[in-house]
């Protein structure tokens, strides 16, 4: 009886993940889970089929044949009274699979029950919800076990219903927790402002989002359910013979006979372990799908080295950055496109775009850091004179940090929380340049003064979480600079600040490229800070480069219609009072790519010929270039 | 293999188990060879008191080895002198028995022994309610000079020698210190026995550790410098504690036995216990079919005693036909070969009963010695005379004890040690017994159970079986197989044995082999 | 810190109340009672007179609230009761009991903490034949029933090849190395399971941290895999398996019954079972008060690591 709750623990697993998300690939796409669930319905239907099939009794005894091991006329061999041990199994496995029914639902019910209750209600209910849950999780769960069945001996039922409310709390905690993070989602908010009332938005908006994890738990509580089972039969607290086979007392018998047949215990122990098996797979599929985090493969490091070489390209000798044809895919599907531009030494470049363009994914191609299964699958990127396509993961770390460095959108989340701010920096510092830990110290004081923190022993010995989004980013920007780089990608470092901490972390950059004269790749969708940092920018729509200009003349006379769209809703450009001309329509995502521009659909110049096929890029001059077909028309505004 | 609960039920459902009488003479044991070092024996059950007053006849083990009872039972049925030199029944009637104690014996805590410390041990176990107080309550005891104790008894009793051994536990007297401070009974020894229990090195429940008693009278016969018992309830793991070395002497399990076989191990197994049904209902209050002889003997002949006994007990199972085990007490040769397997026969008297296509019956079983499996074969076979039985599988053994004595079951699963029949009346067959749950009563079984307990010798013998053939031609029961306890031990001991007249091991004789 | 303790203060009290409380009641609804234990061992029978006076002996005829009351009393007194049985103080009885049970418990935890992170931590990092073959060991561990486990070892390990006792347990202060042998079956039954458990809670959480944006950001920092796997990542999925480390310890503390069975280990489990066939009042409350105890330890254990582990917490 480990097993009895020791089994249930599993469950807890998934507690912690309360993240709602929707079927990204269907279990069809889990061939172990299918074959569990296979296993599963084959055992029904063959349990349910079988004894009307077969025409052995399965309490026909014989005597003379008792303990007979695996023979041609008893598959499985059979028992002590010579009944036949296959036949007993099946028709033992719908009561076995009530009995665990009987548990999985006063779980499911109570687990869901309480857990919606308390995550949905909040205050006293959740206080008082979750208390009840923490008590019955403390309780010894084989003292009540073994009460409830001195109480209703050999009684099955009240041992499962025992079990299903001493296991609810793991899964009233993971509904807790999820049920919370749906309430808080948008659209309940909205629900609740149209007038619904709580059974209802609990009925049509939160219950929906909570089956992923709901089942995931169930399966693996119904797992626990059949070792605890197969645990209570073997100390001989299961349902008796008399009252029919079941798959407990099954091994009950088999346990009592182990020394003289040692055969019996394996098919009754087999079918508890296959089922428990598949149970415990299916719930790992059901989870895979639902919660949508490929356990296989979640934070695989998928470098450069399966992309293919690029054809070498002579490039100029002062550049220090020459991106050339690259291709990116995610899972077979291309959301980058043939992207080239250069960056020269001390040179800062913007990349601008709408949300959906593909400015982050190649921005950090660059580094080799993009997410799980993508990768370049065509074009180069040169570095200074080396390639980085194909280069290994181990080439790369050594031009990261201290060659390229990179700055994150979110700054918060791209520091550890569990280290303290100087402890981070030291770490990085020393893995750059070998110093002493005290040296180290020394240099990352000095650090946190370049980023211009006044008090930087105060800021070193904090942990993220006691920083604000502004002093995050500035520390984030001082573990960039720990290993000198030459080039600094900075991902949308401002867009997640207040306006007034924007300013400061742009006056930061500005001084920072003066001082140690940088290269920067600003990867931004805001104009205005196009225009306050940049020397040139290169526009990109629906992962292509569609314009690319010094930053001057691109405000100037934009040669791309997105270009020019962008320009219009810049709110730093548009009269005070006027709303904001947006571009009608979305960035398409890379399934919907039209065949021929990416723009067209939402291109007011759109013509056939856009539409029909690929369109290039035109050189216009050796610093310009545009992806329309109609360059021409555009008029300078 | 079930985890038996080791409770005092058990006990229970064996009855009591029970030796033969021979008469008293010899001299105490032979002088044992070498001394072994330590000897653990398992056992499966621990025991819940080691108060002689409280303790169950399971427990007997914990007890012999601190407590030297008056009297000595050896492997091979007969009773030697232990506390008492010599023993006598005085007058014909079974009435007034007669100790005579050994001189200059001391307790393991220093204490003389004497005529009023033994009576005084009577009257505390007489008081103490346990499982053997019956046998002692309303008996009087008198020390008649400091070395004799004379027991007078309201009704007869010839069984006062046998329930004077080491089996029954209150043969082993408590030191006058140990009565002086009942608290204490429950986990410490105060005996004049070989050993005594060292408490520094007993876990309650788990082991408990004897050592030589410094004051014993016969030093030669201590074979061991350290006995452990030692408690372990899952069969299996029993049999392994043997085949590991870990252990020297154990308890067996009819579901090892095979196995222990086959390992090598000295097999010890004398026939214990009948295993079979108690057809209870004979007034025919519940069932009213039973209340005919005609269908309880139907049931007799319905079964096919040697198919079971071969199937489920094998290798440790005869069929029997009697309330006893082949060559036990009251055994009757004679009777063997009465109700053959004869469905005909059996239709037939259903037929005359007036039951031509049988009818259902309620039956109550437990696990306790495969009853629950016997019943199940049983009811596949009389299913074929049309009795259909409703089988309740008790899971808990108490639950089981309180339905099968409730009156609420016309017939219930029995397995059942062999007694004296003086013994076994007042628990089977007399109409206060609690096998007899509706209260049969026939006189015609009073009046020979009342002449048997006062005869002896072949008289008694005679009676006995009178007894014995008589609740056979009732059908009162359907006796089905008799099987033995088995005791294992390893080839490094000596006298590990047992016989029908002394069916449980005696630890007094188990030596270092050799 | 003050409010906090004594928050936890008043939470255990409660827990340990209804606890107790709880199997009183269980206890005393379940047919039959000590008296009964007691006496059904005469095959001829009782009268109610003796049932009563026995139960009156007992100090088990009192209305249960006042049971529970004097044992509620007792308790402030450093006292469990004693066996109704054979009058043992409960204490000492059950002292004895709790080496080996927290030996086998303690042993399971460290062995499936350490085997199971690491078998996780191949599992979330290696794709292909290692990490399904490390899932496959995993799962089955889960699958297997626990005794069918033992069972297979002992047969294996202690009587085919004699390497360990086949059961019983030696004191670790009389003899050590035989105190190690002979947990070493029981330790590596239990934690089969436990590893499972582990490993895939450890595979689950590092899989999560992985592909967090610091792990990335890591990375981008030029820091190497070892620092980032065993340094930063580690660090952070510890807190959801420190979580489950606690629950599996207040798990085994039932979980331990079967094995012990199996192993004839003197421990609190088996003590559990045999007390609650005999309806031994005293001795089962014993064990629910130690078994809750545990709980608290555990839950304050794991409450401490999670500080120590997540700064937050500290913080807050």
């Amino acid at each position: 009886m480990s097993v009895v709750v020791t089994a249930a623990a599993p469950d807890v697993a998934a507690a912690t993940v309360p993240t709602p998300r929707r079927h990204r690939r269907g279990l069809r796409h889990k061939p172990l889970g299918l074959v569990a669930a296979g296993y599963l319905v084959a055992l029904v239907a063959a349990s349910l089929v079988a004894p009307r099939l077969v025409s052995i009794d399965p309490e026909a005894q014989d005597l003379s044949h008792a303990l007979s091991g695996p023979t041609a006329a008893h598959w499985l061999g059979t028992d002590r009274l010579g009944r036949d041990v296959l036949i007993r199994l099946l028709v033992g496995t719908p009561g076995t699979l009530v009995d665990i029914a009987e548990a999985v639902a006063v779980f499911t019910v109570l687990g869901v029950g309480l857990g919606v209750l308390a995550g949905f209600l909040g205050r006293w209910t959740d206080r008082t919800i979750s208390r009840f849950g923490d008590l019955v999780l403390a309780l010894p769960g084989i003292i009540v076990l073994l009460m409830v069945l001195a109480v209703f001996p050999g009684n099955d039922l009240a041992a499962m219903i025992a079990l299903g409310v001493l296991s609810c709390p793991v899964l009233l905690r993971v509904v807790r927790a999820v049920t919370i993070a749906t309430r808080n989602e948008l659209f309940v908010r909205a629900a609740r402002l149209s007038g619904l009332t709580t059974t209802q938005i609990i009925r049509r908006h939160v219950l929906p989002w909570l089956a992923g994890p709901i089942s995931v738990q169930v399966s693996l509580f119904a797992a626990a359910a059949v070792l605890a089972q197969a645990g209570l039969s073997f100390l001989g607290l299961a349902r008796p013979e008399t009252a029919g086979p079941s798959w407990g007392n099954m091994i009950s018998e088999a346990s009592d006979v182990i020394s003289t047949d040692a055969w019996l215990l394996v098919p009754t122990g087999g079918i508890v372990a296959i089922t428990v098996l598949a149970l415990g797979l299916l719930g790992d599929a059901v989870r895979d799908v639902t919660v949508g985090r490929s356990t296989r493969g979640a934070g695989r490091w998928v470098g450069l080295s399966e992309a293919p070489r690029p054809p070498a390209e002579a490039t100029q000798d002062r550049t220090l950055l020459s991106v050339r044809g690259l291709t990116i895919g995610f899972s077979g599907s291309t959301v980058v496109r043939d992207v080239g531009f250069d960056v020269h030494a001390g040179e800062t470049l913007g990349i601008v775009g709408e949300s959906g363009c593909g400015k982050t994914v190649t921005a950090r191609s660059l580094l080799g850091l993009l997410p799980g299964d993508g990768g370049v699958t065509a074009g180069s990127i040169r570095f200074d004179g080396t390639e980085l396509v194909g280069l290994d993961d181990r080439g790369l770390a050594r031009l990261r940090g201290s060659r390229i460095a990179f700055v994150a959108q979110d700054a918060m989340n791209s520091l550890d929380p569990t280290f303290r701010v100087g402890s981070q920096l030291v770490e990085v510092i020393r893995r750059h340049q070998k110093t002493s830990k005290q040296d180290g110290r020394k240099r990352a004081r000095e650090l946190l003064e370049l980023v211009q923190f006044p008090e930087p022993d105060q800021v070193a010995r904090r942990y993220p979480h006691e920083l604000s989004g502004g002093m995050a980013q500035r520390v984030a920007i001082a573990l960039a600079l720990a290993g000198e780089p030459d080039l600094l990608i900075a991902d949308e470092p401002t867009t997640a600040l207040d306006v007034t901490v924007q300013a400061e972390i742009l006056t930061l950059l500005r001084g920072l490229r003066t001082r140690l004269g940088m290269a920067i790749i600003l990867v931004t969708h805001d104009w205005g800070v196009l225009a306050d940092l940049c020397d040139r920018a290169v526009v990109m729509y629906a992962g292509e480069v569609v314009e690319q200009a010094g930053i001057e003349e691109l405000y100037r006379a934009p040669r791309h219609p997105y270009t020019a769209g962008l320009l219009a809703a810049n709110p730093h450009r548009a009269p005070v009072g006027d709303a904001l001309p947006a571009i009608a329509g979305t960035v398409p995502p890379p399934s919907a790519w039209p065949a021929g521009c990416h723009f067209a659909p939402r291109c007011p110049y759109a013509t056939t010929e856009c539409r029909a096929e690929p369109v290039a890029l035109t050189v216009l001059s050796p610093d310009r270039s545009t992806r329309c077909l109609h360059a021409d028309q555009l008029v300078v505004p | 293999m079930t985890v038996r609960r080791p409770i005092a039920v058990s006990a229970a459902l064996t009855g009591l188990l029970v030796i033969a009488a021979c008469s008293t003479g010899g001299t105490q044991g032979q002088a044992g060879g070498t001394v072994g070092n330590t000897l653990t024996v398992v056992t499966v059950a621990s025991p819940q008191s080691l108060d002689p007053g409280k303790a169950q006849q399971n427990d007997a083990w914990f007890d012999q080895l601190a407590y030297e009872p008056l009297i000595v039972r050896r492997s091979d049925g007969s009773l030697r002198p232990g506390l008492a030199t010599s023993w006598s029944y005085q007058g014909s009637d079974n009435k007034t028995f007669v100790l005579h104690l050994r001189p200059g014996v001391k307790f393991s805590d220093g204490s003389a022994l004497t005529a009023q410390a033994v009576v005084d041990d009577f009257g505390y176990v007489e008081k103490a309610h346990g499982q053997l107080a019956p046998f002692l309550v309303g008996d009087t005891f008198t020390a008649t000079d400091p070395h004799t104790v004379t027991i007078t008894a309201t009704d007869p009793n010839p069984n006062f020698p046998v329930l004077l051994t080491q089996d029954y536990i209150v043969g082993g007297i408590i030191s006058p210190k140990g009565l002086a401070s009942p608290g204490q009974l429950g986990t410490h020894t105060f005996g004049a026995g070989p050993y005594m229990l060292d408490t520094s090195r007993t876990v309650t429940g788990d082991h408990y550790t004897y050592v030589p008693n410094p004051n014993y009278f016969d030093p030669k016969s201590v074979h061991w410098h350290t006995v452990v018992l030692k408690v372990i309830t899952n069969a299996q793991s029993v049999l392994n504690a043997l085949r590991s070395g870990q252990a020297q002497v154990s308890v067996g399990d009819p579901s090892t036995v095979d196995a222990a076989h086959r390992d090598g191990l000295t097999v010890a197994s004398a026939p214990l216990l009948w295993n079979g049904v108690t057809l209870a209902d004979r007034g025919g209050t519940v069932a009213r079919p039973l209340a005919d002889v005609r269908v309880r003997q139907a049931l007799n002949y319905a079964t096919d005693r040697g198919v079971i006994s071969s199937a489920l007990f094998t290798g440790n199972g005869r069929p029997v036909n009697q309330v006893t085990v082949p060559g036990g007490y009251g055994y009757d040769p004679a009777m063997a070969r009465a109700y053959p397997f004869d469905p005909n026969k059996a239709r037939q008297l259903l037929t005359q009963a007036g039951y031509p296509n049988g009818f259902t019956m309620k039956l109550v079983t437990s696990e306790f010695q495969q009853m629950n499996l016997l019943a199940q074969a049983l009811g596949q076979q009389w299913k074929k005379i049309g009795v259909r039985l409703q089988i309740t599988d008790d899971a808990n053994p108490d639950q089981y004890v309180s339905d099968a004595f409730s009156g609420k079951f016309p017939a219930f699963s029995t397995a059942f040690g062999q007694l004296p029949l003086w013994m076994e009346g007042p628990a089977l067959f007399l109409p206060t017994a609690a096998y007899n749950p509706f209260h049969t009563n026939d006189p015609a079984l009073q009046s020979l159970y009342a002449r048997s307990s006062r005869a002896s010798g072949a008289t008694k013998t005679g009676l006995d079986r009178r007894i014995v053939d008589y609740l056979a031609q009732q059908a009162w029961f359907v006796p089905v197989v008799s099987t033995g306890l088995p005791y294992y031990a390893t080839t490094t001991v000596a006298g590990v044995a047992t016989s029908v007249n002394a069916p449980l091991l005696s630890l007094y004789e188990v030596r270092p082999a050799g | 810190m003050v409010k906090e303790t004594v928050r936890w203060l008043v939470s255990s009290l409660v827990l340990l109340f209804v606890v107790t409380a709880l199997t009183f009641v269980l206890v005393s609804l379940a047919p039959g009672d000590a008296a009964k234990a007691i006496l059904s061992g005469q095959s001829t029978g009782y009268t109610n007179q003796q049932y009563q006076q026995m139960r009156h002996l007992l100090g088990i005829d009192q209305p249960l609230p006042v049971q529970y009351w004097h044992w509620l009393d007792g308790l402030l007194h450093g006292s469990l009761g004693t066996d109704l049985f054979n009058g043992q103080p409960v204490v000492d009885a059950l002292a004895n009991r709790i080496v080996p049970s927290l030996s086998i418990i303690l042993g399971t935890v460290v062995v499936a903490g350490l085997v199971g992170v690491g078998l996780g931590i191949v599992s979330a990092r290696r794709a292909g034949v290692a990490g399904r073959i490390v899932d496959v060991i995993t799962l089955g561990g889960f699958a297997v029933p626990n005794f069918w486990l033992a069972l297979v070892l002992v047969e294996l390990l202690a009587v085919k090849v004699a390497l360990f006792p086949a059961g019983g347990y030696v004191s670790l202060a009389d003899d050590p190395a035989g105190w190690a042998r002979g947990i070493v079956l029981p330790v590596v039954t239990l934690s089969a399971g436990a590893i499972a458990l582990i490993a895939k809670q450890t595979r689950d959480a590092m899989a999560d941290v992985l592909s967090r944006e610091f792990v990335t950001m890591l990375r981008a920092r030029g820091l190497g895999t070892a620092s980032i796997v065993y340094r930063h990542a580690l660090r952070n999925a510890a807190i959801p398996v420190v979580t489950v480390l606690g629950l599996l310890l207040i798990n085994l503390l039932g979980g331990t019954v079967l094995i012990e069975a199996v192993f004839a280990v003197p421990g609190l489990g088996q003590e559990a079972v045999t007390a609650s066939g005999t309806h031994n009042l005293p001795v089962i409350e014993g064990i629910a008060f130690y078994f809750t105890v545990a709980v608290v330890v555990a839950n304050l254990l794991v409450d401490l690591s999670y500080r120590l582990l997540n700064p937050k917490a500290r913080a807050s």
